[in-house]
């Protein structure tokens, strides 16, 4: 995957927009009819750059995922992803779901790689090799043929990682991808997610609970606020990536205020 | 499990040690169950068992001295079999059966995998299955019979049609809760891969339902099993060639019990074979893979 055109890019960030997020609203359709996860967002990744998604549970972080990878049609405003609207799901937007059910339990941990690869158009063969480099990526080599029931929660996120990795796609849409680990696991998965970014240029969307992965990972991140969600605000944090400079300490302090902000509002009694 | 250290939750196997000294470990409530009987291999228990109760059939017949003309021992009844199986009297009834069997079971297979599709695919076609499900589906399938043998006479069309009738809707509700029931993110996955139509189908949808799939042949083949047997009870000999439910029926006619006896357990044992068949299927797909739980055998 580092024969990707992008490599050579330039700094981060400095590219076309690749996504454009306009105005949208969106909700569902339920038996009490339309409800709102997401009132007003808007908000652009550029190419190569890696944006988070953060926001309080049930704010509609995924929500806003789901209509980038084309599976909800926004009720207003618009998507542009690479110059096309009315998104349909394709490869070129790999997801890393937040389910954990998104193996395919028929599949071993190789199977689920190669198959997407396969499904994908990569010849067989190349599709096992593919899969396994990536498997053996996120430390997971001793796991390649169990079943998805035989592994744990934490090493199905891995699996479901390193295929969207495999596929290399134009953009990688991530809900929480390192939220079932442990603290180590996901400090090597979030740096070598961070290497392979920085070596492919891959545009990420990334969803977090995490203000520190959010500084940490992230060129910008999108703060939402409380369902029916808005952007209150994009904080800038790109070239923050060591937890010890002093930007870090700053961006973070800046993040959790927004967030505490949110709180204070969602709970002030509502006169 | 590490010996409990307070009282077990379950009944106490052995009275409590006096308070004071300290107990020797108690074995795990598993292992204990496990003592005696329960440590043999279940083939030796089984196997045991059922020599037990051979034993007491024929020592019934010996001991109550009962008319040969109503019952028969074991030992009649393997000599029957053997008789059967090696004369060809049993072979052409059973090869019969299983033939209309397994013709009606695929008639009833592609029926139900068509309505299924029209269920799944349309609001209209889900409406419909509901309702002929809930319409026939209680109704027993040989109680349909008569209205084959009007509709298409005295012969094995007419068997044909009422297991492909039994078969067909046990297996459409099944398919049809299979497919209605695939996790909505296993078909995200596949959609954002870029498979749609048939493509989807097959590879994300089809063995996603697979678990439920099994279950539907499995019930489909054990109403069709019930209802052929019981159709040729009634119906008697189709053409030439009678199947096994006329050949029961036969064998009482000239009051050869033992024969009867060896039909029965001919019927039993294909029973048995054709469900040991469908566990072992069900054992190298959807338990090992954690679809279902492995159902103990
Ligand atoms: N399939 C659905 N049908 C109806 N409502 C839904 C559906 N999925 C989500 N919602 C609602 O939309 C809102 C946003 O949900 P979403 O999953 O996007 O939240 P989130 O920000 O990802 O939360 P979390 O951080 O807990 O994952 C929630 O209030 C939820 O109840
Ligand atoms: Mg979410």
């Amino acid at each position: 995957m580092a024969d990707t055109a992008e490599a050579s890019a330039a700094a981060p960030g400095t590219g076309p927009p690749l996504l454009e997020v306009a105005g949208v609203a969106v909700g569902y359709n339920g038996p009490d009819g339309y409800t709102a996860a997401v009132a007003d967002a808007s908000f652009t990744v550029r190419a190569g750059e890696t944006v988070m998604l953060i926001g309080p549970s049930g704010c509609g972080k995924s929500t806003l995922l789901r209509v980038v990878a084309g599976f909800l049609r926004p009720a207003a405003g618009r998507v542009v992803f690479d110059g096309r609207t009315g998104l349909a799901p394709g490869p070129d937007r790999a997801v890393v779901f937040q389910e954990s059910d998104q193996l395919l339990p028929w599949r071993t941990a190789l199977g689920n790689v190669a198959y997407a690869l396969r499904a994908t158009g990569t010849p067989r063969a190349r599709a096992r090799a593919l899969a396994r480099d990536h498997l053996v990526g996120v430390g997971l080599a001793h796991a390649l043929d169990r079943h998805p029931h035989q592994l744990s929660g934490g090493m199905k996120q891995r699996v479901a990682i390193a295929r969207a990795l495999a596929l290399a796609p134009r953009m990688l849409l991530m809900d929480e991808p390192f939220g079932a680990l442990d603290a180590q696991t996901r400090g090597r998965l979030q740096h070598d997610l961070a290497a392979l970014v920085r070596r492919t240029g891959t545009t990420v969307l990334f969803v977090t609970h995490s203000i520190d992965e959010a500084v940490l990972l992230g060129d910008r991140v999108v703060v939402l606020g409380d369902r029916p969600s808005r952007v209150r605000e994009v904080v800038d944090v790109a070239g923050v990536d060591r937890p010890d400079a002093p930007e870090f300490t700053a961006a973070r302090r800046r993040l959790r205020a927004l967030l505490a902000e949110e709180e204070e509002t969602a709970h002030a009694p509502a006169h | 499990m590490p010996p409990p250290t307070d009282a077990p939750a379950g009944p106490p196997a052995a009275p409590a040690p006096p308070a004071g000294r300290r107990p020797a470990p108690a074995l795990p409530r598993s292992a204990r169950r496990r003592a005696g009987w329960g440590r043999l291999p279940t083939a030796v228990r089984r196997g045991v068992l059922l020599a037990a109760l051979i034993a007491a059939w024929q020592g019934y017949v010996s001991a109550a001295g009962v008319s040969p003309l109503v019952f028969a021992g074991p030992a009649d009844v393997a000599a029957a079999l053997v008789a059967g199986w090696a004369g060809g009297d049993l072979v052409a009834p059973t090869l019969t059966t299983l033939r209309l069997l397994g013709l009606g079971m695929l008639i009833g297979s592609v029926l139900a995998l068509a309505l299924t599709a029209l269920a799944v695919g349309t609001r209209l076609g889900d409406d419909l299955l509901s309702l002929l499900t809930a319409m026939i589906n209680p109704l027993p399938s040989v109680a349909v019979l008569p209205l084959a043998m009007l509709w298409f006479g005295l012969n094995e069309t007419a068997l044909v049609f009422v297991v492909a009738n039994a078969v067909l809707w046990p297996m459409a509700v099944s398919l049809g809760t299979g497919f209605r029931t695939v996790p909505a993110t296993t078909v995200a996955v596949g959609r954002s891969l870029g498979l749609r139509g048939w493509r989807l189908v097959r590879d994300i949808r089809l063995p996603a339902a697979l678990p439920h799939t099994i279950a539907g042949v499995r019930t489909g083949w054990a109403f069709g099993w019930r209802t052929i047997i019981a159709a040729e009870l009634v119906f008697g000999v189709a053409g030439a060639r009678g199947g096994l439910g006329f050949y029961i029926n036969d064998a009482r006619y000239y009051l050869d019990i033992p024969n009867v006896f060896a039909g029965l357990v001919t019927i039993a044992l294909i029973g048995i074979a054709l469900d040991l068949l469908f566990t072992a299927v069900e054992r190298r797909t959807v338990v090992r893979w954690g679809m279902r739980e492995g159902a103990a055998t």
